[in-house]
């Protein structure tokens, strides 16, 4: 039992591991064999992260916990080795799933509302399927609608821990607080500079 | 040589977009864009608030002060656009046609500057255009964060020796041969089993309970159940009385209303 190093095998672990672990899941794990504490779990990864500083490998924390993932830095070669593997997304399932991920828990008919069109089943399919979204309730309107929230798979996904660590949503403008002149029905062009300069010809 | 593009000054003059009511009907064939691309182009919108944010953003307007009755015909001028190249026009972007025309007919009356209640008729419309964008930009945003499969590339061990192996047998037709035989096999022996108790059963009941009538004559009905029998046991008895009854054998009397049912014999006693 004297060759029983808790930090290689911490790193062994997370490496087999098919989703990231926790400091409670790794703690529980080794904690049946061994006496350490939680603290020790956490000095461990530490000093893993150390270890992977002169290497092209990170320890990174997402939302279920940590896993192991290559630097950055060579995605480029990454990139050779695993091309035309990345799925893309539609602007209509990012647009549901920002709704989600900002307005949860919501409903079909919230993220209708905002977006203005009826909400797509197969996209809802897809979010579920990849398990990026869940049902977390029912509402407790007429119809009992189901409301959707997002969930650690979906953090875990975009490299994040929490919620909060999404881009700011944009603030809105109270409409109340605007200078709305009825008069005006001309073209006049907005002064708003970050609106794209487009020539009619 | 000739020239064949000879009129391409006269396209370059037209505007990029369908303004002026009067091109609508040309536009698709004039459009430097072929009808596909246009259809691609036009199929791309999400939506009638994304149609109206592109038409707002083209033209640089201000989207809270939107001159309606120009957009309205634009959007519209759209509409029919897709309609015309047979595009699936969901019944939103039509909703929001009647909306653009109701917004426009209520800025037409006249307005009250004691009445301080009255909102702008485009103050709804332009909160679901602003609502619409924050998400609209940030799902953008979302859509360029690093991602699993793309910017984040997992380390992991093939840890494939651990997990049980889920070995699939080599199949043959053969074994699949041999095991439909199994399973007729095992059909038959169920049929069997199914066929030969009960007309069994129902015949011997019959007989005993016509033993049972012939001796005493008249019986209750109640009395030829055996109540300690389990019901499969009951509903062989009961059957078997209706057997009899069909072939002749017995007859069920019942003195009076809600009266004891009787059973008696039919067979003429020697």
């Amino acid at each position: 039992m004297n060759d029983f190093n808790l930090k290689h095998t911490i790193e062994a672990l997370l490496l087999s591991s098919d989703e990231p672990l926790s400091t409670e899941k790794l703690f529980k794990i080794i904690s049946s064999k061994h006496q350490i504490t939680k603290a020790d779990v956490l000095d461990a990864i530490k000093a893993l992260e150390n270890d992977y500083s002169k290497k092209e490998i990170e320890v990174s924390r997402v939302a279920s916990g940590f896993r192991i993932q290559a630097r950055k830095s060579i995605n480029d070669y990454l990139n050779i080795i695993f091309a035309e593997r990345t799925p893309k997304y539609s602007r209509a399932l990012m647009e549901t799933l920002s709704i989600i991920a900002y307005k949860q828990p919501v409903t079909r008919g919230d993220i209708e509302s905002i977006r203005g069109v009826s909400v797509s089943s197969s996209i809802m399919r897809t979010l579920t399927d990849r398990n990026w979204i869940k049902i977390i309730g029912y509402r407790d309107v007429p119809g009992k609608p189901a409301m959707f929230s997002t969930t650690a798979d979906f953090l875990n996904y975009f490299g994040l821990e929490k919620l909060d660590q999404l881009p700011d949503l944009p603030d809105i403008k109270e409409p109340e607080n605007l200078d709305l002149d009825l008069d005006t029905q001309t073209n006049t062009p907005a002064d708003n500079k970050n609106l794209p300069e487009i020539t009619l010809n | 040589m000739q020239e064949e593009d000879h009129n391409i000054p006269v396209q370059s003059e037209m505007p990029f977009a369908i303004i002026d009511g009067e091109q609508i009907t040309e536009l698709p064939k004039d459009l430097y864009i072929p009808p596909v691309a246009l259809q691609v182009f036009l199929d791309t919108f999400q939506g009638p608030l994304d149609l109206l944010l592109y038409l707002i953003r083209k033209q640089n307007l201000n989207i809270l002060d939107i001159p309606i009755a120009d957009i309205t015909k634009q959007y519209v001028d759209y509409i029919n656009l897709m309609q015309e190249l047979e595009l699936e026009l969901a019944g939103e972007y039509l909703l929001m046609a009647a909306m653009l025309a109701e917004i426009k007919s209520r800025m037409l009356l006249p307005i009250f500057e004691d009445i301080e209640e009255e909102e702008d008729p485009r103050a709804e419309l332009i909160r679901r255009l602003l609502e619409y964008e924050r998400y609209r930009s940030v799902s953008e945003q979302i859509n360029q964060l690093d991602r699993v499969e793309r910017d984040f590339f997992l380390s992991t061990i093939n840890t494939d020796q651990f997990k049980q192996p889920i070995v699939l047998p080599d199949i043959q037709l053969l074994d699949l041969v041999e095991s439909f035989k199994e399973v007729l096999k095992k059909a038959e022996m169920f049929s069997t089993l199914h066929f030969l108790k009960e007309p069994l059963s129902v015949k011997e009941r019959m007989t005993m309970i016509l033993e049972t009538i012939q001796e005493k004559d008249f019986v209750r009905f109640e009395e030829l159940f055996d109540i300690k029998e389990e019901k499969i046991g009951l509903v062989v008895t009961f059957l078997a009385i209706l057997e009899l009854m069909k072939e002749l054998l017995i007859e069920i009397v019942q003195a009076k209303e809600f009266g004891t049912i009787h059973v008696k014999t039919l067979v003429e006693k020697k």
